[in-house]
């Protein structure tokens, strides 16, 4: 609208400019009446006949007019063509269907996961509703158990125009609410992530938000490739939003549906995994632990187990978010004497030690202040060789092994050789880019610190000081006695193919070397002697070529903020090899919360390897 | 020549005696009436107002002396050429914006098409027909077109309340009569048979010398009231109001009628527009509305239209690219069409349909300065009012400029009757423009012409004309 000073000012000039006009236009008027003559018009001129008066008056009113136009359709032109603009388009957005996720299963089939699933929301416009008794008995009898409670009794408040009533509802049922075309009630699609097999490798799986947004485990760690991208459609469309032709604004980008994703998740072996996990804590009376299986030739993962678990349907029924976190790779822990295996191929890959070499095992040493002593008293006075070491997973073996590195005493280049292959042969430094949401950060410190170094790095050893997670530990172990191939772990085997039924597979990626062939092998049957030798014995494995390495390490009390020696962490890390000696698979077993004390923790893990290797032997057929 | 002119004295000294003798039959009852008897009783009061009636009656009916009219020449073609030149573009506008007007239905499209090119020839034959009657038939049946005009209105609204066959109505207003397929507007008619029997009734008074007398006063109110009472009281349609008063006030102030008595019936009308306020003020609310934003339709309406025509820009969006005509604007083939033109073909579009309206409009207001008879004048003028109270109401309400009435832009986005009606009245200039004078013809000169015999004047004109054209060839 012309604001009223401005208006006055256009009008008195319009006024001015008029008058001119007016006599200008009549002048031509009558110049092209080629009767007219100019002496008499002359004679009249000037005069304000009423016939003057009259084309004046209507003069002075169309040029109001084309000046009001001028405004409007020159100076004003952007403006206007703006609001028409956001008016007359209609933007809107062509939902990218989420990627569903798929498992491996027996015989290389796949099996889905995760898959979506069209549900309606149900909702009322009280304002609308002619028949508040009809849309009531159609509801209860459509929605039933789903209407959401108190809705109902809404429904007569004819000043609401906006009433969730149920939500959920399936395409029957939705058929059946469109069918009875009543006023006022409105259905609502959206898509809802479904799981087949109910909670299995929640953690790996995640869930997905009420935003469309993946949470935790793949759905996070893959949102973008799981999501797709959203089209657009802009159009300039008719008052009813119906879409026209005309128009050169119109943009039309169609949605690219997200990735189905093919875990290397082995349906069976996860089960399984979960399974074991259970009992295995259960006896241990713990109630927190995590397991986690690879194959040592690729470094794909074969399942992941966490115990509690969650059911991602019903993600918010959980009791704490912790629930959520694949503890795999979330949580970085003290791994305890697992970590000797490492120490002692460091040790071995440097040529400082062989598996004929001999040190002196007494029941403690001392490093500058701190007494270190072995659990294990009864090969106190003997000499021991590496393969002891693991066997009786003694301290001071380890302790020995970074003196060796140093040249016979714990110095800095001993430390230097043993965080080098820390962080760059075994990769424990950095997160290994798994595909999995919030993965940990591990810690490692440096040998160059300026206290503490030495005891430090003596107690890092056998498995205390540094926190790393299985992911890491497992990854590093498979290249261990594998060959020495540090493969990338992964939790994908690829992409789902346009058919629907085979994969476009990732090839396994081997990013590092951490020991030497011949010295990854003969670390690999050290592994395998030690745990022959130990409790159980020969018939533990009914002869497969099994190794493994338990740790325990105490944890810090959360009243004390010192270890404590009740409360410990109990770790296994074993394979499983052919007769060929080809490590078939891997298995990592972390029991957190074990009540007992001292040997308790790796007395839960062990069970819980031995029952889980067990099953990979006959799972994968392993040759004996 | 002569026979005429006696003839015409006769008749007019019969009523002057008539008028002195306070005859039943003829003669002014205000003169006998009023001055005299201050102090009637009942029944003379109820003689005086019978006298009154009859004598109001006599004027009205009047058709004043026979047409006497100068030679026949050439009409004015222009007129014809811009009438078709208009339609044409209304049609052009209309089936360009079809298909989203009409939801891109072929079968409603070509219907709504054919009924108006039906419309188009209807017009132009109405308009060659109109152009072709001798003016005087015009004068002779002016007061019973006029009656026949005012019954049919009056009658519209009661019948359409008893749900009579035959009647519209629509948004609470009954305008319409439907005859089959077609619905007819008597509201249209009223225009037409206005401008006629309005010039035959001033220039007669005019000759008569009784323009300004307190009876012709009495009698214009009169007929005011009736007309403006029948259409914007009982059909509450304000726009064909507008276009009456137009009518109305152009024909009086040309008919040269004091300013004394044009001040006294402006000022009437003045009342009478804030008394209608007090009956009904939803009236004052539209008025303000336009001002203020009210989130009323009308509202709606207007704000659409400005956009339409922002987002032509100068050139527009091009023919066919409207998209305000898909459901955004109201009436996008009716009386919103000056926005669609102006969204299509932009400033250029609408300056040139202003322009075309302007010459239009101009050439018929400057053909009344060569008219020596006031009846043709008057006709003219009407027929300006008319038009250009159409194109000015509709288009200053499309650009806010005044408030919206609902009124059609003649020719372009009228269809059916309306525009059989508005080229009937472009026929009658057509013809009228046959007997324009050469030479200009003064104000002063024609209102001396009051009180003499028409032919006195065109003899008086005739002669000097011819001296003029003789000294001049020498």
């Amino acid at each position: 609208m012309l604001d009223g000073a401005n208006n006055k000012f256009l009008l008195t000039e319009a006024a001015e400019i008029v008058k001119n006009m007016a006599s200008e236009f009549c002048s031509i008027i009558s110049l092209m009446d080629n009767r007219a003559d100019g002496r008499v018009a002359s004679k009249h001129q000037g005069n304000w006949t009423r016939v003057r008066v009259i084309g004046g008056l209507i003069g002075l009113a169309m040029a109001a007019l084309i000046l009001q136009l001028f405004r409007i359709q020159i100076i004003d032109h952007k403006k206007y063509l703006a609001q028409a603009d956001a008016m007359q388009t209609d933007k809107q957005t062509i939902n990218a269907e989420r990627g569903q996720i798929y498992v491996r299963d027996v015989d290389g089939n796949i099996a889905p996961l995760v898959m979506n699933k069209v549900v309606y929301t149900l909702f009322a416009d009280p304002s609308s509703i002619k028949d508040v008794g009809k849309v009531r008995d159609l509801v209860n009898k459509v929605a039933g158990d789903t209407i959401i409670s108190d809705s109902m009794e809404k429904l007569s408040d004819k000043k609401m125009q906006y009433l969730v009533l149920a939500r959920g509802l399936d395409n029957d049922q939705a058929k059946e609410i469109k069918k009875a075309d009543l006023n006022g009630l409105g259905l609502q699609a959206s898509s809802e992530r479904v799981y087949p097999e109910g909670t299995l490798a929640a953690q790996v799986l995640g869930f997905v938000n009420g935003d469309g947004e993946g949470q935790y485990g793949v759905e996070q760690a893959l949102n973008s490739r799981l999501k797709g991208k959203n089209g657009v459609l802009q159009t300039v469309t008719d008052v009813r939003r119906i879409p026209l032709t005309i128009g050169a604004k119109d943009i039309s980008v169609p949605a690219q549906n997200g990735e189905n994703v093919v875990l290397s998740i082995d349906r069976n072996v996860q089960s399984q995994a979960e399974q074991v996990l259970a009992d295995g804590l259960k006896n241990a009376k713990a109630t927190t632990g995590s397991m986690v299986v690879m194959d040592p030739q690729t470094g794909r993962v074969l399942a992941m187990a966490n115990s509690p678990s969650y059911d991602p349907a019903n993600y918010g029924d959980v009791e704490s978010a912790s629930q959520y976190q694949n503890n795999v790779v979330s949580n970085a822990y003290e791994p305890g004497s697992v970590m000797k295996l490492f120490t002692v191929g460091t040790g071995l890959n440097e040529g400082v030690i062989t598996p004929e070499s001999t040190y002196y095992n007494t029941s403690c040493i001392m490093v500058d202040d701190a007494k270190i002593c072995n659990v294990t008293k009864s090969v106190s006075g003997q000499n021991m060789t590496p393969m002891n070491i693991l066997e009786h997973s003694l301290n001071t073996g380890a302790v020995w092994v970074l003196e060796q590195l140093g040249g016979g005493s714990i110095n800095l280049t001993g430390r230097q050789k043993l965080y080098k292959y820390l962080t760059e042969n075994y990769r424990m430094n950095k997160p290994t880019g798994i595909e999995q949401a919030a993965e940990a950060d591990s810690v490692i410190y440096k040998p160059d610190m300026k206290s503490g170094a030495r005891v430090l790095y003596a107690n890092m050893t056998f498995g205390q000081g540094e926190q790393l997670t299985m992911i890491q530990v497992i990854s590093a172990f498979s290249s261990v006695i594998n060959g020495g191939n540090y493969y990338q772990p992964t939790v994908v085997l690829g992409t789902l193919n346009d058919d629907g039924e085979t994969v476009k597979e990732n090839q396994p990626k081997v990013v590092g070397q951490s020991l030497k062939q011949d010295i990854s092998y003969e670390l690999r049957d050290m592994l395998y002697q030690a745990r022959y030798l130990g409790a159980g014995g020969k018939s533990k494995d009914n002869g497969y070529y099994v190794g493994g390495k338990s740790g325990t390490a105490q944890k810090v009390d959360p009243n004390t903020g010192a270890y404590s020696d009740n409360l410990t962490t109990g770790t296994y890390i074993g394979f499983g090899a052919d007769k060929t000696k080809t490590p078939k698979y891997a298995i990592m077993v972390r029991v957190d919360d074990a009540k007992n004390g001292g040997y308790s923790g790796s007395a839960a893990a062990q069970p819980i390897f031995d029952s889980m290797s067990n099953f990979m032997i006959q799972y994968e057929g392993v040759s004996k | 020549m002569v026979n005429t002119w006696q003839g015409s004295y006769r008749k007019n000294y019969r009523r002057e005696a008539s008028a002195y003798h306070t005859s039943h039959s003829y003669g002014n009852p205000e003169r006998s009436g009023n001055g005299s008897n201050s102090s009637a009783s009942g029944s003379d009061i109820w003689t005086a107002a019978k006298s009154f009636a009859s004598g109001v009656w006599a004027d009205l009916r009047e058709t004043g002396n026979k047409l006497k009219l100068g030679r026949k020449h050439r009409p004015d073609y222009l007129l014809f050429i811009l009438a078709i030149g208009l339609s044409a573009l209304g049609l052009i506008i209309v089936y360009s914006i079809a298909s989203g007007v009409y939801d891109g239905d072929t079968a409603t499209i070509n219907r709504e098409m054919a009924k108006r090119i039906l419309f188009l020839i209807a017009g132009i034959i109405a308009f060659i027909v109109a152009g072709r009657i001798p003016l005087e038939k015009w004068k002779e049946w002016a007061p019973h077109l006029f009656l026949f005009a005012l019954i049919i209105c009056a009658a519209l609204p009661i019948l359409g309340k008893i749900h009579a066959p035959l009647t519209y109505c629509a948004l609470g207003a009954c305008r319409w009569y439907m005859i089959g397929p077609i619905s007819f507007q008597p509201a249209e008619l009223m225009k037409l048979a206005t401008v006629l029997f309005m010039a035959g009734y001033l220039s007669t008074r005019l000759s008569n010398g009784k323009l300004d007398d307190t009876s012709t006063l009495e009698e214009v109110i009169i007929v005011m009231v009736l007309v403006l009472g029948s259409v914007v009281g009982l059909q509450k349609d304000m726009g064909t109001g507008v276009a009456l008063l137009a009518i109305f006030l152009l024909q009086l102030y040309l008919s040269g009628m004091s300013k004394r008595r044009l001040g006294f019936i402006l000022g009437l009308m003045i009342v009478g527009f804030i008394l209608m306020i007090i009956v009904a003020p939803h009236r004052m609310e539209r008025i303000l509305t336009f001002t203020k934003s009210g989130n009323s339709d009308t509202d709606y309406h207007i704000n659409q239209a400005m956009i339409a025509l922002g987002s032509g820009g100068l050139f527009g969006r091009g023919l066919g690219q409207s998209v305000q005509a898909f459901g955004w604007l109201p009436e996008a083939v009716n009386d919103s069409i000056f926005a669609i033109i102006g969204e299509s073909l932009g400033f250029v579009g609408t300056v040139g349909l202003i322009i075309a309206f302007g010459v239009l409009i101009f050439r018929m207001l400057e053909r009344i300065n060569y008219l020596d008879n006031m009846y043709l004048r008057l006709i003219v003028a009407g027929v300006v009012g008319w038009f250009t109270a159409h194109v000015l109401a509709n288009t200053m309400a499309m650009t806010r400029l005044i408030p919206l009435t609902g009124i059609t832009l003649p020719l372009v986005s009228s269809g059916g009757t309306s525009l059989v009606f508005v080229m009937t009245a472009l026929g009658i200039v057509f013809a009228v423009s046959r007997y324009t004078t050469h030479r200009y013809v003064s104000e002063d000169e024609i209102m001396k012409g009051a009180g003499q015999d028409e032919t006195n004047s065109v003899r008086g004109r005739r002669q000097r004309r011819s001296h003029y054209t003789y000294s001049r060839s020498n």
